[in-house]
């Protein structure tokens, strides 16, 4: 019997996290690509999520619930995605810039974009601008993702990107910002490449930026 | 003729603080709004138009008791009176006096979550959040779990004293959300200078956004 895609992506809605890994390894059990769990149901299921919440119809312990529920399924999935699937699409360095200590939004980013075949290297939270900089040398990733939910560290993005221009790295990356207070219009203002309401559409918008370069 | 000289909209997170400066004044009105609106930005925006929209009618100016709170305060527009704003970020700033001694802790106190009589009133406090709100959607381990997680890259649960009245109660409550989610208690002297402010002006450049009359709000006014 073959796993029914649409449910996996309800678990992770629902944050039903037992049912969920039993769906995973079922699905995988009956020779369900990894590559189309995910994507066709992992993924769309944490779109939802974020959607429902800027919606205010899911609270802050369901998100978490769901979070919890997707990291768990790709710890199942995770080793059986090829080599060929992670870090196919390319590298990704993101982080939380500094004085700000939310982190919900950017690990929500940082899967999708892992979901799409990236390789993500996750800084983490309060990063100084210098932190983002060094990653971006050493790692040297085709996308560096900033995020600040705070209108007062909102600024240091902007230090990031000018940091990067005096290392001389700047082209070398296309740059996406993103958070709650995060507009397009402040994202033109700073020379990011590209801004995203949300981690769903964020994915979509860098392979088109990319499909034009 | 108005009947009000100034209608102040604030959000019920600093209920207590402006009542204590208020006074009963005749001529001044106090509207506050949800304290939950702030998990909304967007709907925040909505619900401010509206409230702003009918309250111009009966009143000469109109100031928020509100920061910029995630762009929840940003394209809003006032027929006849304008509008006067903190230029502030949040409520936090509100309840320290203004951004010099907000920017000073936040540097100093690298990962604080602050309280106030008002947050823990409204059982806005983590302990108060699992025990009303989250524990009623997810069942208790989840929910206490779910904070954990929320807050595990704090250091110190804060309490900001305004010297309200049952001072010790509010003290106590945050030394128990710091006990019971192992982070370390600090208590910051508030201040109510701005909050002073908002009801007696003067609302000076340096401290406050002015809108006109028909304009808009801009999130680029509180950033400077
Ligand atoms: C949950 C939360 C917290 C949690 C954080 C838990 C955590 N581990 O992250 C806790 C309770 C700990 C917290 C603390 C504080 N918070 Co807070 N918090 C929020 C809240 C309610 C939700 C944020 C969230 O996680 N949303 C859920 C996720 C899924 O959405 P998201 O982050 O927007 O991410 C989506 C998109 O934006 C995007 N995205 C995000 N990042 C990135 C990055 C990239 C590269 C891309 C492409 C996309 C992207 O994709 C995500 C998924 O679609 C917001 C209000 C709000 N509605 O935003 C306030 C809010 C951000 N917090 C606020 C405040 C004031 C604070 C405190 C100062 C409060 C205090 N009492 O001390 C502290 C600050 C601490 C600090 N130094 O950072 C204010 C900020 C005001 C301001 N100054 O701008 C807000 C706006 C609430 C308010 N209106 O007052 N907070």
């Amino acid at each position: 019997m073959s796993i029914d895609l649409e449910k996996i992506s309800e678990a992770i809605t629902k944050g039903q996290i037992e049912q969920l890994q039993e769906m995973t390894t079922q699905a995988l059990d009956t020779d369900t690509d990894p590559g189309v769990i995910l994507n066709k149901g992992l993924l769309p299921g944490m779109d939802k999520v974020g959607q429902l919440w800027r919606e205010g119809e899911m609270f802050m312990p369901e998100v978490l619930r769901s979070a919890k529920a997707m990291s768990k399924a790709m710890e199942i999935l995770r080793p059986r995605l090829s080599e060929g699937d992670l870090g196919s699409a390319g590298k990704m360095v993101i982080g939380t810039v500094a004085g700000d200590l939310h982190d919900i939004g950017k690990d929500l980013a940082g899967m999708m974009f892992e979901g799409a075949g990236y390789e993500v290297i996750n800084i983490g939270i309060d990063q100084p601008n210098e932190a983002f900089v060094e990653a971006a040398m050493k790692h040297k990733p085709d996308v560096l993702g900033m995020s600040a939910l705070l209108t007062t560290t909102m600024p240091r993005m902007g230090e990031v990107i000018n940091s990067l221009k005096e290392s001389g790295v700047r082209d070398q990356m296309a740059v996406i910002i993103g958070g709650a207070p995060v507009t397009q219009e402040f994202a033109d203002e700073i020379g990011a490449d590209l801004y995203a309401p949300n981690a769903g559409s964020a994915v979509d918008l860098t392979k088109k930026y990319f499909a034009q370069q | 003729m108005k009947k009000y000289n100034k209608t102040i909209i604030a959000c019920r997170s600093v209920k207590t603080e402006l009542e204590k400066v208020y006074n009963n004044q005749q001529n001044i009105k106090l509207v506050f709004m949800p304290q939950n609106l702030h998990r909304n930005p967007e709907k925040l925006t909505i619900r401010l138009q509206e409230t702003i929209d009918k309250e111009a009618e009966l009143t000469d100016a109109i100031v928020l008791g509100y920061g910029l709170c995630s762009n929840g305060t940003a394209g809003l527009k006032a027929p006849s009176t304008g509008l006067i704003i903190p230029k502030i970020h949040d409520c936090i700033t509100l309840y320290l006096g203004g951004e010099r001694n907000y920017t000073r802790l936040f540097h100093q106190y690298p990962g604080t979550y602050f309280l106030t009589p008002n947050w823990i009133d409204n059982k806005k406090d983590p302990l108060g959040l699992v025990e009303n709100e989250y524990k009623q959607r997810v069942g208790f381990e989840m929910a206490k779990e779910a904070m954990e997680t929320e807050i595990k890259n704090y250091n110190y649960i804060a309490f900001i004293n305004n010297k309200s009245e049952h001072e010790d109660y509010y003290r106590q409550r945050t030394q128990e959300n710091a006990e019971y989610f192992n982070k370390d208690f600090v208590e910051f002297e508030g201040s109510m200078d701005l909050l002073t402010k908002i009801i007696e002006g003067p609302y000076d450049n340096e401290n406050f956004v002015k809108v006109n009359p028909n304009e808009f709000s801009k999130q680029s006014q509180f950033l400077k």
